[in-house]
């Protein structure tokens, strides 16, 4: 069985006097284990609504969605979860933050700040142990969000939008961190964003998807060679699925600013 | 030059003292009712020989302490329970509501009724009024908190209990803490007229008696102290909250 399983999922808001707004309409999709999946679509289209659904932090009001099995009722330690703003604890330190997952587990206290610390090198930090997230960039902050989710060891990681509060330069940087990661430890990956180039350079299956109400366009499967710098997306292929891709959003996204109007 | 900043900054209460000094002396105004500076001065180190000082500035800041104390280690957790739980904040947001407005003074009489002469009346008024700033400051300030930083700490497998106390109250503490300090401002102005009425010892208490005994260069030096004593506690309070709070860099 697929480690993640969405299985019709529905998710409406309501407006007091309005009739309920359909954000995800219908939504299967089933993930397995060491695939890296993105939500691909225009603001609006509810890709991080169904993240957070994974993620347990919005109740599921029809459908259900599976986790090895097992329906998601709640958050747990098993998805873990990386935000756009970060959501680091700004009165503890790099060191702190990255220690908060492990503080209520049961292992001697040397071997935390061993984890600790060798998360801290992971992302490129040392140095940093002390200081406070207020004193990072935000490409550092997030290295310390992404140390933070890793170090309890998650079976899968949930993305949203992680790297859309970032500049253009940081944004490269991070994506080879990324990919760099998860050739070391490959772990399956839902990624949310907006940004089609991205989305083709991280990703084994691409789910395109299309707002008001929320549904999964389509899936490409996203076949590159081996993804081991940014000069795979100068290939023909990586063009043409970059191409494809972003007329399938375009196309969705000049139809939501044609209902705006 | 920072010996000049200071006396630029300071010299508008200088003139303040030596205005207090003149007046009475010129018979600007009857020395009776405002004796000068220097005397009320003298009075005061007086006071601070005999132990009349110590004793009774022991016994006001006792009050103090656990008053606001108390109004802290209730109101903080009340508040941020009534943020985050929808059941906690409907049963007790009515109450808190009703009763923030209410002049905490006007429960002089009934405590002095129900608890005496004794520190409890004092400390109770104290706790009673300071309750609802801190209280309210938690609650306000939880609400504020960044509900995906909740998550977050939630999709560590934390409780929701701990995420409150171990996340959300140290994330509402810049709101937190600037409703504990006019609290702390609050609990002076309760402390010292609850004092007046109800009591036989503390600061309040002696400037009472020293007033109604024509006493009035001592009861001046009780005032002076109680007001640097306010003083004093608000820098330390501020210096405290820049330390907790330095992580905003």
């Amino acid at each position: 069985m697929s480690q993640i399983v969405f299985d019709r999922v529905r998710h409406g808001y309501r407006v007091a006097g309005k009739p309920e707004m359909l954000a995800l309409s219908d939504i299967s999709l089933s993930v397995e284990q060491g695939e890296f999946v993105s939500l691909l679509g225009p603001s609006g289209c509810g890709k991080s609504t169904l993240l957070y659904l994974l993620g347990g932090f919005v109740p599921i009001q029809s459908g259900q969605i599976l986790m090895e099995g097992r329906k998601v009722t709640g958050p747990g330690p098993d998805r873990g979860v990386v935000f756009q703003n970060f959501a680091l604890f700004p009165w503890k330190t790099v060191k702190q933050n990255i220690a908060y997952g492990l503080e209520r587990q049961a292992m001697p206290a040397a071997q935390k700040v061993e984890i600790v610390q060798s998360f801290i090198d992971m992302v490129h930090l040392r140095g940093f142990e002390d200081s406070f997230p207020s004193q990072l960039s935000g490409g550092m902050r997030q290295r310390v969000a992404i140390a933070r989710t890793l170090a309890v060891k998650p079976r899968v990681l949930l993305m949203d939008e992680p790297f859309g509060a970032l500049d253009a330069q940081t944004r490269e940087i991070m994506h080879e961190e990324l990919l760099g990661i998860m050739r070391r430890t490959p772990m399956t990956t839902i990624f949310v964003t907006h940004d089609v180039r991205e989305a083709v350079y991280l990703s084994d299956r691409v789910a395109v998807m299309s707002s008001r109400p929320g549904r999964i366009k389509e899936v490409v499967t996203i076949d590159l060679p081996d993804r081991t710098g940014p000069a795979v997306m100068k290939s023909a292929k990586a063009s043409d699925y970059v191409e494809y891709l972003w007329s399938q959003v375009k196309s969705d996204a000049a139809h939501a600013v044609e209902t705006v109007r | 030059m920072r010996l000049l900043d200071f006396i630029v900054r300071w010299s508008p209460l200088a003139l303040l003292a030596f205005a207090w000094e003149l007046a009475p002396r010129l018979g600007l105004v009857d020395p009776q009712s405002l004796p000068p500076l220097s005397v009320v001065l003298a009075a005061l180190a007086k006071l601070a020989a005999d132990g009349d000082l110590l004793t009774n500035g022991l016994q006001s800041l006792w009050r103090l302490v656990a008053g606001l104390g108390l109004a802290i280690l209730v109101g903080v957790p009340l508040g941020a329970m009534m943020a985050s739980s929808r059941i906690v904040n409907i049963i007790a947001a009515p109450i808190a509501r009703a009763l923030y407005p209410m002049p905490k003074s006007a429960l002089i009489p009934v405590l002095l009724l129900w608890l005496g002469l004794g520190n409890a009346s004092k400390i109770m008024l104290i706790f009673l009024g300071c309750l609802l700033p801190v209280l309210m400051s938690a609650y306000n300030g939880v609400r504020g908190v960044d509900r995906v930083m909740l998550w977050s700490a939630r999709s560590f497998g934390r409780s929701r209990l701990d995420v409150i106390f171990g996340v959300a109250i140290p994330a509402a503490m810049p709101d937190l803490l600037s409703g504990i300090r006019s609290a702390l401002a609050l609990s002076f102005v309760l402390l010292v007229s609850s004092e007046f009425l109800m009591a036989r010892d503390g600061l309040g208490y002696l400037i009472s008696f020293l007033g109604d005994g024509g006493a009035y260069a001592p009861m001046f030096a009780t005032v002076i102290v109680v007001a640097s004593l306010g003083f004093i506690a608000d820098r330390l309070f501020l210096g405290i909250t820049r330390r907790m709070l330095a992580w905003r860099g």
